[in-house]
């Protein structure tokens, strides 16, 4: 497969950028792109194309993701074309012709099943590369199998991959050894399966603790039974050894009983109940006693009380009348005092009434009294009088005042001057106002005019070239900006070509002087045997040996015939020796000085090639200068119709934007000049305007030529005058009118007030005749005459009201004496000679003490019921106890109570002895067991009491034996209970197998691993070595030739030998023979060495298999020129086969490709 | 209308399998799984107030002796009697190699049927009779149903038997019968063991395989549980699948397709993860994750393989809070490169994989290989060396196997990338 052309559409930094392999058919293609260019970039893409862009990509910085394009037409060797576009996303990559996806396996047919990084392997190089494949040849030692192997596939370093694997290996397991991970492991395994069976328990194990559990039980019972019966035989020889002496005590006192024959049986409370009884009869007596004696005091003294009751039932009257007497003593003492203040009284009524005049009487006063009404009258229309008064003078003076102001007014308008109408004018200054300070507009204009003109004339004068008028300058049309670019870059392409040609011609001219000296150098190291002097000599030689046969054969024949020999030979014999000793040193020269002769052969052909390529260099000078000159014509005659002799375009360029800049300045100019002109008319034709104003408002017009400030300022002034004239005048017509207005009303107010003073006379004449006064009294005098009857009613009043309460006081006391008399002969006769204060205090007191007395009285009868009652309670007590002992001597069986002692001792004395013999009996049915006491008085008489201790004893042994017996087997059921609670289904064995299942799991893993690596290693090595013997031979060969010629022969080619551990290891050959190892290259021979070794590969593999394009990144950069011409040499003729894409850097590797690479076979591109 | 509940296969103390341990997996949370599990089923039994529990065989693992696991058993049985709830087991082919089983002491609630013949116990309470045979040997090779009685009138019928019925992938052929067998003896119920997986072989007359309890391996996947029975008085049956397994066991395949970075791959893994996690329902999840696909990533994944693996469980860690264990990872890509046309193409990986091939398809070079393993066979623990948990390193199935593996793990590291393209 080759490329035929590579298009960066849209990829990096580039954008429709196509690399043209297809023009040599089987080339070199040379890309070359100094740093930045982009190389990197397009590497990517070639396989990016190939196989895709991938998803994570950085060259995308310019163009999207989705607009990724990178396009190739690629041709196969069976011939078939395809052409692709490739773009970036998941899926229908692979685009056709007109955008549309096609499948990813049309470009499998071309890639050979490879995907980006297996074609990068193989079919690409770099310097990196070529170094660590150098390095891993010497560190190899150049086993010839993996260094085979190695270049073959295009890997750097084969024994790094082998030795991973067996290392990896080696880490999983080891047949000897604790370390490896497998070894370890199946330690682990194996200890711990030992654990987990130890923590396992057996059912056997369970089921023997669990038997023996169950005898012990079992055993406990028997001897638990055993033991209750040896116990209840040993408590019953206790019980009766106790019961024998209280059976004795029993018996002993059955007889006492007998004894004491019949008893009247007391209860034993009895003798108590008598003796309490005999004392509440004894208390009993003598309370009555005493009761009795305090009934008789208390009747005593109730005889003695006799409350009074007429007293009593009178008792709210009597302390009614008590409280009046404070009040009727008050008012005896007030009395004379109230009768003074009368008199007092009317004798001040009757020191008014002489001031009052002879009219007033004390007798008749009272029906001369004023009403309210009239009062409030009189006092209300003196008050008015003075206000009336007031006003009237007021609007006397007012209007007075008034009619002066009016007089003055009216003298003052006949002062003012006639009226003007100066609107017109003021109208038409605004609208010459609004247009703004027109003549400072017309000095700024005349100023830029100015400026601007000296401005035209100095980009006149910097415009160059131009020898007509400015206004002509107007009229010319000068090219475009575009054409002039356009025929600067066609000289500078112009220009570069020439430059390039001719430095090539330099540089070939340089090389055949280099040649010639080179030449000369030889020739000057002695003449050079030629091979045409050899043939020339021995053909010389041959003539010679015909004659010598000639005349060997023919000696007849003429000798003069003969060649020319030199004359200075004597004999044909010597001539011809000396002839062939003459080829004889020719030739002998010629293979003594081959090396020489070679040189100078190699110079003379290098010197032709460099004269060919300098005419064929000259002819290429000759037409670019050619092409050269029919620019500048073109150039000159676009200039023509502009009438300028063209310089270089830059500086027409240059001319051009100045030419420009004129044709607008002088534009503008003009614009500035109109304005300018335009002004100046408006200005006079709105002085004209203003000059008829003034003329109509008879002012005196202003000369044209005043300056339009001052003529505006003046018209303005004529304006405001005759307007303050107008407002005055106005003003003062308004004045009057308002004066005019004030006096009127001023003339009715005092008319009013006028009428109010007449009305009040009237009114005030009728007021006061009352008061028996005149009408022309002041109001002052009214006020005095008004306050005196006021205070003579006022005694009067207060004279009648005290005569009043006098008579009323002596009602009261006599109605007071009344009553006191009235009580006190209903009750007390004897306090009627009392005055009535002291007989109502009397009777007072004689009520309080019968109220003092009945309550007496009811208390003493409230304790003579209670005595009575007492004495009742008592009765009834003695008799009850005296019942109550009847009844108990009868119990007795005597006649009285003294008797009862005696009989109560014996029936005590009998009831003692029953109840110890009860107690005891109590006793012994406790030791009978539940047989009844005569059945234990009857076993204890079978018994021999003396034998019971020693039986006794006999049995305590026995039972302490068979208690041991018991408790052991209680620590036998404790201890197996305790086992068997240990074997409580607990998990630990069954955690420790799962634990084990993890292990197992690691090791089935590692296992399986191991196989991998294992096979892997094995399957690797097994190839690398049948490789080797496949292909040493043609390989090592090829290699061993390339290795020559890239050594420039410093070694002569490649052998296998073996190490001393007899491993096949490459080996180097010197042209002396001698052999070098890889360790003994130097840097620079191992990467040759393993470029040779890859090539030769490559080329093996072009025997049969579908050439693939090889991609080499600068692998030359550590080769020195020499090396380098070499090694592009080679890939020159590698390339015949397969095509190769050269990316460099380097501008010295496309010089030296230039140099060495046939013409035909080396394509340069450029990024 | 009673209750009852149908279990079987509860293999006590079965420890689970595969489960490497790493750094952050949840040990403490996975011990004794199958003893949690009865104890949920015991929970559910008194919860539910059944009428009796029946267990269809393999209530121990054949070879396990530990006769604390029969303890424990007996003593989750014991509270079953507190609350008179009768359960009848019967004797499967694991439980007949047990030591367990036979000299167990079950509490008197617990009945085994005979293995000598068909027994029928009859609850005359609730008018259901049980009839079952238990194995007297691991390797039953009878037909069992073909003796059992024909039903019982006026009761609710139920067979209980251990069998492998006509066969399931991956249990032995025990007991073998034909649904026809069961159906002709006019049953209402047979309750089937043996089979791990619960299987619903008949809705009418119900036969099924309750499955086991708790799923022990990654061959035992998704939820496992009891089956819980309603019959009503007019023999109406229905029946509740009841969960009872504290561990459950997961496959999550993550589809590395045309994935380029290892970064992309974990992506894919987190969630599928979290798609796991999202159906656990608060149980803790054994994960095996599976990447496989032909992709980029296969070279990052295949160059550090173990770190990857650690990654994945630290994921794991981190997103299950202790509720994840990943079982195993496999990293199951290859290399997206055509094989078959490289391996005709003329260069030194095309020879590699002819060569491989030759390797690959010839007995006398598969048996020559095998020899490489014998030393490590011979040093292996038993349990890898038979059983279903045997690493096959010797087969020639095996060998290819690893061969076609070889060729992935070869490839990416013969690819060395020259210039960064």
């Amino acid at each position: 497969m080759r490329l035929l052309t590579f298009e960066l559409s849209a990829y990096g930094s580039f954008k429709d950028r196509t690399l043209d392999f297809s023009a040599s058919k089987a080339g070199m293609p040379l890309v070359y792109g100094p740093n930045e260019a982009g190389k990197s970039v397009a590497l990517r893409a070639l396989t990016g194309f190939f196989f895709g862009i991938p998803s994570r990509t950085g060259d995308n910085f310019i163009h999207p993701n989705a607009r990724l394009r990178i396009g190739a037409k690629i041709i196969h060797s069976d011939g078939s074309e395809l052409y692709a576009i490739r773009r970036k996303g998941q899926k229908d990559t692979l685009l056709n012709h007109s955008g549309d996806p096609i499948p990813e396996a049309a470009l499998g047919k071309y890639l050979e099943g490879m995907n980006r990084d297996l074609f990068s392997t193989m079919y690409a190089m770099d310097h990196e590369i070529l170094v660590a494949g150098g390095k891993a040849l010497v560190a190899g030692g150049g086993d010839v199998g993996q260094s085979l192997f190695a270049a073959g596939m295009g890997v750097a370093d084969m024994r790094g991959l082998v030795e991973a694997l067996e290392s990896e290996a080696g880490s999983l397991f080891k047949p000897t050894g604790k370390n490896p991970k497998i070894n370890r492991l199946i330690q682990d395994f194996k200890s711990l399966k030992h654990r987990c069976a130890n923590k396992s328990l057996s059912s056997k194990e369970w089921i023997s603790h669990n038997e023996s559990l169950d005898f012990a039980t079992k055993e406990k019972e028997i001897v638990g039974r055993e033991l209750l019966k040896l116990s209840s035989e040993r408590h019953r020889l206790e019980r009766l050894h106790q019961a024998i002496p209280r059976i004795a005590r029993l018996l002993a006192l059955r007889a006492e009983m007998k004894e004491m024959g019949e008893v009247r049986r007391l209860p034993p409370e009895f003798s108590k109940q008598r003796r309490e009884t005999e004392n509440i009869l004894h208390r009993s007596q003598s309370t009555e006693a005493r009761v009795r004696k305090d009934l008789e005091n208390i009747q005593r003294e109730l005889s003695r009380i006799s409350p009074e009751g007429s007293l009593i039932k009178a008792q709210e009257e009597i302390r009614a009348l008590f409280l009046r007497s404070g009040s009727h003593k008050k008012a005896m003492m007030d009395l004379p005092k109230r009768m003074a203040d009368k008199e007092r009284l009317l004798e001040e009524a009757q020191a008014i009434l002489k001031k009052l005049g002879p009219a007033w009487e004390l007798q008749n006063a009272d029906s001369r009294r004023l009403t309210d009404a009239l009062v409030a009258r009189i006092r209300k229309l003196g008050r008015e009088l003075d206000p009336i008064l007031e006003r009237r003078a007021a609007a006397k003076r007012l209007s007075l005042e008034l009619e002066s102001e009016i007089l003055t007014a009216k003298e003052d308008l006949s002062h003012m001057p006639s009226e003007k109408d100066p609107e017109r004018l003021k109208a038409a200054l605004n609208r010459i106002l609004k247009q703004g300070d027109l003549s400072e507009r017309l000095n700024t204009i005349n100023g830029h005019l100015r400026e601007h003109q000296e401005n035209l004339d100095a980009l006149r004068k910097g415009l160059g070239f131009w020898e007509g008028s400015l206004d002509a300058l107007e009229g010319v049309n000068p090219p475009q900006e575009e054409t002039i670019d356009q025929f600067e870059s066609d000289f500078a392409a112009g220009h570069s070509k020439l430059e390039r040609a001719d430095q090539a011609l330099c540089e070939q001219r340089e090389r055949l002087f280099g040649l010639e000296r080179q030449m000369e150098a030889l020739k000057a190291a002695g003449s050079i045997p030629k091979v045409s002097d050899l043939e020339q000599a021995r053909k010389h030689r041959d003539e010679g040996w015909r004659l010598v046969m000639k005349s060997w054969l023919e000696p007849t024949s003429d000798k003069t015939n003969g060649p020319s020999f030199d004359a200075e030979v004597k004999t044909l014999a010597e001539e011809y020796e000396k002839r062939v000793r003459t080829a004889d040193e020719i030739a002998d020269r010629l293979r003594n000085e081959s090396e020489r002769v070679a040189k100078q052969a190699s110079l003379m052909a290098d010197r032709q090639e460099v004269e060919k390529r300098i005419v064929s260099l000259s002819e290429a000078l000759e037409g670019l200068q050619e092409e050269h000159l029919v620019l500048e014509r073109a150039w000159n005659k676009l200039w023509e119709n502009v009438g300028i002799s063209p310089r270089k375009p830059r500086e027409m360029r240059a001319w051009l934007q100045r030419y420009h800049k004129l044709v607008e300045e002088m534009s503008y100019q003009r614009t500035l000049m109109e304005n300018s002109e335009g002004l100046e008319t408006l200005i006079k034709e709105h002085k004209s305007v203003l000059n008829k104003h003034l003329k109509a408002l008879g002012e005196t017009p202003v000369g044209n030529d005043e300056n339009l400030d001052s003529f505006l300022n003046r018209c303005e002034a004529v304006g405001n005058r005759i307007e303050d004239a107008r407002k005055k005048r106005e003003n003062l017509i308004q004045h009057l009118r308002d004066l005019d207005r004030k006096s009127s009303i001023a003339t009715h107010n005092l008319e009013q007030a006028e009428e109010a003073l007449k009305s009040w006379q009237k009114m005030w004449g009728q007021a006061v005749e009352h008061l028996a006064l005149e009408s022309s009294a002041l109001p002052a005098e009214a006020d005095a005459v008004l306050d005196r009857i006021q205070a003579l009613f006022d005694r009067m009043d207060q004279a009648s009201m005290m005569q009043s309460r006098v008579q009323a006081m002596e009602r009261d006391a006599e109605e007071f004496s009344n009553w006191v008399g009235d009580l006190c002969s209903r009750l007390a006769p004897d306090l009627n000679k009392k005055s009535p204060e002291t007989a109502a205090r009397e009777l007072n007191e004689r009520l309080d003490k019968a109220l003092a007395d009945t309550a007496r009285f009811q208390e003493l009868e409230k304790q003579q019921r209670s005595l009575v009652k007492a004495i009742q309670v008592e009765e009834i007590a003695l008799e009850e106890s005296q019942a109550k002992l009847a009844e108990m001597c009868r119990e007795a069986g005597v006649g009285s109570y003294e008797e009862l002692p005696e009989i109560e001792e014996r029936s005590d004395l009998f009831r003692e002895k029953q109840e110890k013999i009860e107690a005891l009996e109590q006793e012994l049915v406790g030791y009978s067991a539940g047989a009844g006491i005569e059945a234990l008085i009857q076993e204890t008489e079978e018994m021999n009491a003396d034998a019971l201790p020693a039986e006794m004893e006999a049995l305590d042994r026995h039972i302490q034996a068979m208690e041991g017996k018991r408790s052991e087997l209680d620590q036998l059921i404790g201890r197996e209970r305790a086992v068997l609670a240990g074997m409580d289904g607990r998990s630990e064995a069954a955690e420790l197998a799962e634990k084990s299942q993890g292990i197992l799991a690691d090791l089935r893993d590692a296992v399986e691993r191991y196989a991998r690596v294992t096979v892997s290693a094995l399957l690797l090595r097994k190839e690398i070595e049948r490789y080797r013997e496949a292909n040493q031979g043609p390989i090592l060969k090829r290699a061993g030739e390339i290795f020559a010629a890239i050594t420039l022969n410093s070694f002569k080619g490649l052998v296998p030998d073996f190490d001393h551990k007899d491993n096949p290891i490459l080996i180097g050959v010197r042209p002396t023979k001698e052999k070098v190892s890889v360790e003994g290259m130097s840097d620079g021979t191992s990467d040759q060495l393993y470029l040779a070794l890859r090539l030769a590969s490559l080329e093996q593999r072009l025997l049969d298999g579908e050439p693939m394009p090889l991609i080499l990144d600068d692998i030359l950069i550590n080769f020195d020129d020499d090396r380098s011409c070499a090694t592009l040499k080679v890939l020159e003729a590698l390339s015949k086969k397969t095509q190769i894409i050269f990316f460099t850097h380097h501008r010295r590797i496309l010089e030296l490709a230039r140099a060495n690479v046939r013409q035909e076979a080396l394509v340069e591109h450029y990024l | 209308m009673f209750k009852f509940i149908h279990t079987a296969d509860i293999h006590l103390d079965s420890p689970l399998r595969g489960l490497s341990r790493y750094e952050g997996a949840p040990i403490d949370s996975i011990r004794g799984a199958t003893r949690e599990a009865l104890k949920g089923l015991v929970r559910t039994a008194m919860d539910e107030g059944v009428a009796f529990i029946v267990i269809a065989g393999d209530l121990f693992d054949g070879d396990w002796k530990d006769y604390n696991t029969g303890l424990f058993f007996a003593s989750q049985m014991s509270k079953l009697r507190e609350r008179d709830i009768p359960v009848f087991c019967l004797t499967g082919n694991h439980d007949a190699s047990s030591v367990i089983t036979k000299t167990l002491k079950m509490p008197s609630n617990v009945h085994l049927f005979s293995t000598s013949r068909p027994e029928t116990i009859l609850l005359r309470d609730i008018a259901v009779a049980l009839h079952g045979q238990g194995f007297s040997r691991p390797d039953m090779g009878e037909n069992l149903a073909a003796h059992y009685p024909p039903a019982r009138d006026g009761f609710y019928n139920i067979g209980v038997l251990h069998t492998a019925a006509n066969g399931r992938e991956g249990h032995e052929l025990y007991a073998p019968c034909k649904i026809q067998d069961l159906t002709s003896k006019g049953y209402d119920y047979w309750a089937l063991g043996h089979i791990h997986k619960r299987e619903i072989l008949l809705g009418s007359p119900w036969i099924l395989f309750s499955g086991n309890i708790q799923g022990r391996h990654i061959r035992e996947t998704g939820p496992k549980g009891c089956s819980l029975v309603t019959v009503e008085d007019d023999g109406t049956t229905n029946i509740q699948e009841v969960f009872l397994d504290v561990v459950r066991w997961v496959r999550a395949n993550v589809d590395a397709t045309g994935v380029d970075t290892g970064e992309e791959v974990m992506d894919q893994v987190r969630s599928t993860l979290e798609r796991a996690l999202a159906k656990a329902e608060g149980r803790l999840l054994a994960i095996r994750v599976c990447v496989t696909g032909a992709c980029g990533a296969h070279e990052v994944l295949n160059a550090e393989h173990e770190r990857w693996v650690n990654q994945i469980r630290a994921e794991a860690t981190d997103m299950g809070g202790g509720d994840v264990w990943i079982e195993k990872v496999l990293l199951q890509t290859y290399l997206p490169l055509d094989l078959e046309k490289l391996a005709s193409s003329e260069s030194p990986v095309g020879d590699l994989l002819r060569y491989i091939h030759k390797i690959e398809t010839d007995p006398k070079e598969l048996s020559e290989l095998a020899k490489v393993f014998s030393t490590l066979i011979s040093r292996l623990p038993i349990e890898l060396r038979y059983g279903e948990e045997a690493v096959d390193l010797e087969k020639p199935k095996a060998l290819q196997e690893m061969i076609r593996d070889a060729k992935q793990v070869l490839l990416p590291r013969m690819i060395a990338r020259s210039l960064n393209l």
